[in-house]
């Protein structure tokens, strides 16, 4: 039986991905099930926040095997829109959960015994704020490119789940000195960031199953590209749409109805070629002609 | 499921009044029903009947999110959604008849569980009278609905009509398990197998339709006939020009495409553009799905 060979990019992307997986894996169960058997509803929380990488990673997954079919038949759908449903439906259950996590905590506040959280707590709050603290440096400085995972999205859970460890270290410290209520605070705090946390994912899957446009920003600069690779064309029509990690790029030019079609292809050649140099995001962009009426 | 229309109008301005003016009575409606479900099954005993009431609310929130989906569906495309708002009546659904599996599974998975702990009471028979009038009230709701979300095609209203048939459902095995249960204490356990037997069949029924919504979601082709189809007919209409690569999108019910096309060198852009609007007219034609065309060029 002939061994199936394996791309070497796509290998070191899918092991790069299956690290993060297991790190934030491991630390949700870590802090939840610590977060419950210490008492500390902060711990317990940032263990929830840490299933927002779970589903980054996954989201990741997906679309590198997309990117990469190999041996797969030809799909008859946009899989990037199965990556946003998984997104959606995640991200739904996930506010539902930390919207109901607010008001558990929220009523155990106000109507239950309050006691401080174990020490055992603050222990591995430390060891995931320093784990958090190594990975952070290991996307920034020790990872090649990698275009299907959002780095931004990553580092930006990084710093979080860092930040909410030292919550809950000081938590600790600060709710066993007397003051109870700090831990049931800054984990209702904490809850109401994740519930809004997932709102936003709600709505960029929705936008994207919807096939919305980019933000302003990002179709400023492609028009401005545009302009810059033929300032003499006039754009009839420009729609910038994500597809996964992946932009695409629709462009309707108005030519001269008399203009010979060598000189329109060239002019469209041109136009892609250029947009190709000077536009680094992964990108796809298809152009189409209209006559000037 | 195929019901007999509720008024005899085919007139689409009609329906879309009477729909808006139906999920307001839907809403209202279900939040009556809930409510005299969920006091009818405390005072009585009935936990079928305290199920169905959770389930109402469940329509209520399903109605709402129609409503609000509807509102937007009629919207034309715009800078942030050049594609149209077409397709958010199907996420609204997708996400109603997930909500309704969801419930199905709750029923299911308690119902279960009440057996095998034996945890059966016996209902009250007060709570006959209580089914019958939500039923009626149900029945009218689910039949509104279907009209509507038929004669309109709209896949939002018919989610609505089905969660409302699924209520219908849910409330029969309630009557059926209240009327046995009076047999006996023995017999309480009816009570049970009814909502489980309900479970089940809501189950079944949401998820074709939530099937149906997924691959309209997903931008699902027929398979690859479909772009077979659109080669041959720009062969067809103009064998000089070759398609490249074929995209496309869902926009409501019909679809988007994007043809890329290898264009030949010689003539102007004017009887490129002439051609063009002859593939757009074929293609229409030869596949009555599509409704947006763009053509790309490209090069050898």
């Amino acid at each position: 039986m002939t061994k199936r060979t394996m791309d070497p990019v796509k290998e070191y992307k899918e092991q790069t991905v299956y690290v993060l997986f297991y790190f934030f894996t491991v630390f949700c169960l870590l802090n939840t099930i610590f977060g419950v058997l210490s008492g500390s509803k902060c711990l317990f929380v940032s263990g929830i926040f840490a299933l927002f990488g779970v589903l980054i990673s996954v989201v990741t997954l997906l679309r590198i095997g997309r990117s990469y079919p190999g041996h797969r038949k030809m799909l008859h759908f946009n899989p990037e829109k199965l990556e946003l449903i998984v997104l959606l439906g995640a991200s739904a259950i996930m506010a539902l959960c930390t919207a109901a996590l607010f008001f558990v905590i929220g009523h155990m506040a106000f109507f239950d015994t309050l006691y401080p959280p174990g020490l055992l707590a603050a222990w591995v709050a430390l060891i995931t704020a320093l784990a958090s603290l190594g990975f952070m440096l290991w996307v920034k400085y020790g990872i090649d490119d990698l275009p299907e995972i959002d780095m931004h999205e990553v580092s930006f859970i990084l710093d979080a789940y860092f930040l909410l460890s030292v919550m809950t270290m000081v938590t600790v410290v600060l709710a066993r000195a007397g003051g109870v209520l700090v831990d049931y605070a800054c984990a209702i705090f904490a809850a109401f960031f994740l519930t809004l946390y997932s709102v936003k994912f709600i709505g960029a899957s929705f936008r994207g199953l919807m096939d919305g446009s980019c933000d302003k920003d990002t179709v400023g600069a492609v028009e401005k590209i545009m302009r810059k690779v033929r300032a003499d064309v006039v754009l009839k029509e420009l729609r910038v749409n994500k597809r996964g990690h992946i932009l695409q790029i629709i462009a309707i030019i108005v030519l001269e109805g008399g203009m010979p079609m060598r000189e329109a292809a060239v002019t469209v050649q041109q136009i892609k070629a250029g947009f190709r140099k000077k536009f680094l995001t992964p990108h796809e962009i298809f152009v189409g002609i209209t006559e000037q009426r | 499921m195929t019901e007999k229309p509720m008024c005899p109008s085919h007139d689409l301005q009609v329906c879309r009044v009477c729909s808006k003016k139906i999920l307001g009575w839907t809403v209202l409606g279900n939040t009556f029903l809930a409510g005299i479900k969920i006091a009818g099954g405390v005072l009585t005993n009935s936990s079928g009947l305290l199920a169905d009431g959770f389930q109402s609310i469940s329509c209520v929130a399903t109605s709402i999110l129609i409503m609000v989906s509807l509102v937007f569906s009629q919207r034309s495309s715009d800078e942030r959604f050049p594609y149209g708002y077409a397709k958010i009546e199907f996420i609204a659904a997708l996400s109603a008849f997930s909500i309704l599996i969801g419930i199905g599974l709750f029923v299911v998975m308690s119902n279960l569980l009440g057996i095998m702990r034996r945890d059966f009471i016996q209902p009250d028979i007060m709570a006959l009278p209580v089914v019958l009038v939500s039923t009626l009230l149900t029945y009218m709701i689910y039949r509104y609905n279907f009209c509507a979300g038929t004669k309109l095609d709209s896949p939002g209203m018919v989610a609505n009509g089905c969660h409302a048939g699924a209520d219908l459902f849910s409330s029969g095995a309630v009557i059926v398990a209240i009327i046995v249960a009076q047999f006996g204490p023995s017999f309480a356990v009816f009570d049970k197998i009814a909502a489980l037997i309900v479970g089940v069949i809501i189950i079944k029924d949401s998820l074709g339709h939530w099937k149906g919504n997924l691959q309209i979601i997903l931008d699902q082709v027929s398979g690859p006939e479909f772009q077979r189809s659109i080669t041959q007919v720009i062969a067809a209409t103009a064998p000089e020009y070759r398609m490249v690569h074929l995209k496309y999108r869902r926009v409501g019910k019909s679809f988007w495409v994007g043809v890329g096309l290898l264009c030949p060198v010689k003539g102007t852009v004017s009887q490129n553009a002439e051609h063009m609007e002859q593939f757009r007219a074929a293609l229409v034609a030869a596949r009555p799905e599509i409704s947006a065309v763009d053509f790309f060029i490209e090069t050898a």
